[in-house]
């Protein structure tokens, strides 16, 4: 329970908050080079990403 | 991005089509271009900038060759292009640019409007060309190499001076940003900007359906968010003004301090034009002086002499008077009316007597000469006294109208000096009143922004007692309870991306200060040291010194010269080891080093130190070189020389490019 942290009242897990932000700026770093991706379609990629991990107990 | 080849068709000097193509070999990186003064190395210098960006530092903005221009016919059309041929990202890119050109009837040379051609094709995976959309050209060519940043690389050593100062002063808004880039930091602030966003639409993504008062507080969420965003946003932007006012007022007071002496000329000025406005007042009351003295005196003054004749002429006037003393003419009148004369002559009207009598009358009173002449003389001599001082008053007015046109003369001199030496200062009291007024919008713009931050703090702190109330009310509804754990998740990343950013950025640019003082220091070896502020400034200071930091010293050109080295070898060192980290995250690409004419400023021991640092540092170097300096630069290069070419001049206008050895 060390390793748990609170955000506005909701229980974080710092491991797996730093996983998805690894994942992240890889995907922007890679969305940087090709410019496939609009800041939009980004977007909707970070909010999948986030429920994707948080989902995964 | 590496450069692999740079084709010219009709470009300035070089006439037809041109071809270079650069040295990409690890080990033998440079590719050396000579060529005597005005053989066309600048062209081919600002060649990359036209092909990449569109744009010239060329005040003849016509490309085409004269050589081709002289042959051409009115109504004649002709192309220039430039092809650049490089890799960027693992992926080969052709950039082509072209502009047509016409010669308009009376044989001037005009660029044909719309007929600019700007393509950037690449060779996809399948080995097939591609063409990139018009409207992702510029992107692409912003991703490769951004312009601000650009002419750090393509740099030449005429211009260098300017550019050391501006990285030295900060003018260049936009080079922290554009280093930041190429250091990879950019993932960073996009993800951060993203990350904002996906809070955004998580605040909107609470449903409402079951509790009237969480729709309530969605709404007051989004209103106080938006508030949030349009304060931060004047917040930033009334941070900019500040700056830029800030900067006016600084190159205000350099401009006041350098027309100081302006002002005390203008005020010798301005009683010089007060003593002029004086002086015309004078000259023309003397002036009215005198001609009213001129047309009161001038009748009788000019007539002077001829009256002083006559007057000498009429003194034996007596001898001609016939008149018979103290006769009259009522006499004759009584003798006639009596009807005989003195002599006891009868008179009578028409016999002798009364003839002989009325004679009498030519020369006596009144009709006497010698009367006449009395009155003619003492007129004469009333007149003639009255001119006496006529002269001498009519000599003092011209005299005084001759010293104030003297005196007008001297004054229009100092006045002429006065001018030529304010030319080329200021009006200080218009220049201190525009300093006020930025002063004043500073004070201005300190006072709105402390207001706005106070107003900001409150709505933060309503914010977040609202995003309380509705994570507390949002445990009633499962789907509400997800969307508030997937925020906290956004918001808690958010959070640690911008500490992690703002240590990562701290750590380049400590980093980058390391590296670009180390490079300065084998450059210039002067007892200096080089370090970067917040904005990516390069401050100059003397090794033990105690000047505070930051407080920067004059620079010499060989001292800008080597800063500029410095910094760019920095930039691309650092990005050429973030191409080679494991770390994922920083990666970065290689970039080339472009520099024209860049060692004329050193001595034989700097251009050593820099023609041996720079190929180390950089993946690729392009450098030209001037006669004086290419057996030296030769010399040095030589192990690292890969290609090696010549401009040929041809004539004033035309130039080869050929490969040697």
């Amino acid at each position: 329970m060390a390793d748990e942290i609170t955000q506005n009242g909701v229980k974080i897990d710092p491991k797996k908050a730093q996983k998805i932000l690894q994942k992240i700026i890889i995907k922007e770093n890679n969305n940087l080079k090709t410019k496939d991706k609009n800041d939009g379609q980004m977007e909707k990629i970070i909010q999948d990403l986030i429920q994707e991990e948080v989902e995964c107990y | 991005m590496l450069l692999k080849s740079l084709k010219l068709k009709d470009f300035r000097q070089f006439k037809g089509e041109q071809y270079v193509s650069f040295s990409n070999d690890p080990e033998r990186n440079v590719t050396i271009i000579m060529g005597e003064n005005g053989s066309g190395k600048t062209s081919f210098a600002q060649a990359f900038r036209w092909c990449l960006y569109g744009e010239t530092d060329f005040s003849d903005p016509i490309l085409l060759s004269r050589a081709v221009s002289e042959n051409m016919l009115p109504g004649d059309e002709h192309e220039v292009q430039v092809d650049i041929e490089l890799t960027h990202n693992n992926t080969d890119y052709f950039i082509i640019r072209r502009q047509k050109y016409r010669k308009d009837p009376s044989g001037r040379i005009v660029s044909a409007s719309g007929q600019n051609k700007f393509v950037v094709g690449y060779k996809a995976d399948d080995g097939n060309m591609k063409y990139l959309p018009d409207l992702d050209t510029h992107i692409k060519i912003k991703e490769i190499l951004p312009a601000d940043l650009s002419r750090y690389f393509f740099f030449d050593g005429e211009r260098i001076e300017k550019m050391s100062k501006d990285i030295h002063n900060g003018k260049s808004k936009d080079i922290g940003e554009a280093v930041k880039s190429l250091l990879g930091l950019n993932a960073f602030i996009s993800s951060s900007q993203h990350l904002k966003k996906v809070i955004r639409r998580y605040n909107d993504s609470y449903s409402g359906n079951t509790d009237s008062q969480i729709v309530r507080l969605i709404s007051e969420i989004k209103q106080l968010e938006e508030e949030e965003e349009k304060i931060t946003a004047r917040i930033a932007e009334l941070g900019n003004l500040e700056e830029l006012a800030q900067d006016e007022c600084e190159k205000l007071k350099a401009r006041i301090e350098k027309s100081h002496d302006s002002e005390q000329l203008s005020q010798q000025r301005k009683a010089i034009l007060h003593k002029l406005e004086t002086l015309d007042v004078g000259r023309k009351e003397k002036l009215s002086l005198l001609l009213k003295l001129f047309n009161a005196n001038a009748p009788r003054y000019f007539p002077k002499k001829m009256m002083k004749n006559a007057l000498v002429m009429l003194k034996n006037a007596e001898a001609l008077d016939k008149g018979i003393p103290d006769i009259h003419a009522r006499t004759i009148d009584f003798l006639i009316k009596r009807g005989f004369c003195l002599c006891g002559n009868h008179i009578e009207v028409g016999n002798d007597a009364f003839n002989e009598l009325n004679k009498l009358r030519d020369y006596i009173p009144p009709k006497s000469v010698g009367n006449l002449i009395s009155e003619f003389t003492a007129a004469c001599e009333e007149k003639t006294k009255s001119t006496e001082t006529f002269s001498d008053s009519f000599n003092t007015n011209v005299r005084d109208i001759f010293s104030y046109e003297d005196t007008k003369a001297d004054l229009e001199d100092d006045l002429l000096k006065i001018n030529e030496r304010l030319k080329g200062l200021e009006d200080v009291g218009s220049l201190a009143k525009d300093l006020m007024s930025y002063e004043k919008n500073i004070r201005d713009y300190k006072e709105e922004r402390d207001e706005q931050n106070q107003i900001l703090g409150a709505k933060r702190d309503a914010l977040k007692n609202k995003s309380q109330e509705r994570t507390c009310l949002s445990q009633g509804s499962a789907a509400n309870r997800k969307i508030e754990t997937y925020r906290a998740y956004a918001e808690y990343i958010y959070n640690t991306l911008n500490e992690e950013y703002s240590n990562k950025e701290a750590e380049t640019r400590e980093k980058l200060a390391k590296t670009i003082n180390e490079i300065f220091k084998n450059i210039y070896n002067g007892g200096f040291s080089l370090s970067l502020d917040e904005k990516y400034n390069v401050l100059l200071s003397a090794d033990g010194s105690k000047l505070p930091q930051g407080d920067d010293i004059e620079t010499s050109t060989a001292q800008s010269i080597s800063i500029i080295f410095a910094f760019i070898a920095g930039v691309i060192k650092m990005a050429k080891e973030n191409q080679n980290s494991d770390d994922r995250i920083a990666q970065t690409e290689p970039y080339p080093l472009v520099m024209d004419a860049p060692l004329s400023a050193f001595d034989k021991k700097r251009i050593n130190t820099v023609c041996d640092v720079l190929p180390n540092i950089a993946e690729q170097v392009i450098i030209f070189i001037k006669d004086t300096d290419g057996e030296l630069a030769e010399n040095y290069l030589d192990p690292k020389v890969g290609k090696r070419y010549k401009f040929a001049k041809k004539t004033e206008f035309e130039t080869d490019l050929t490969e040697v050895g």
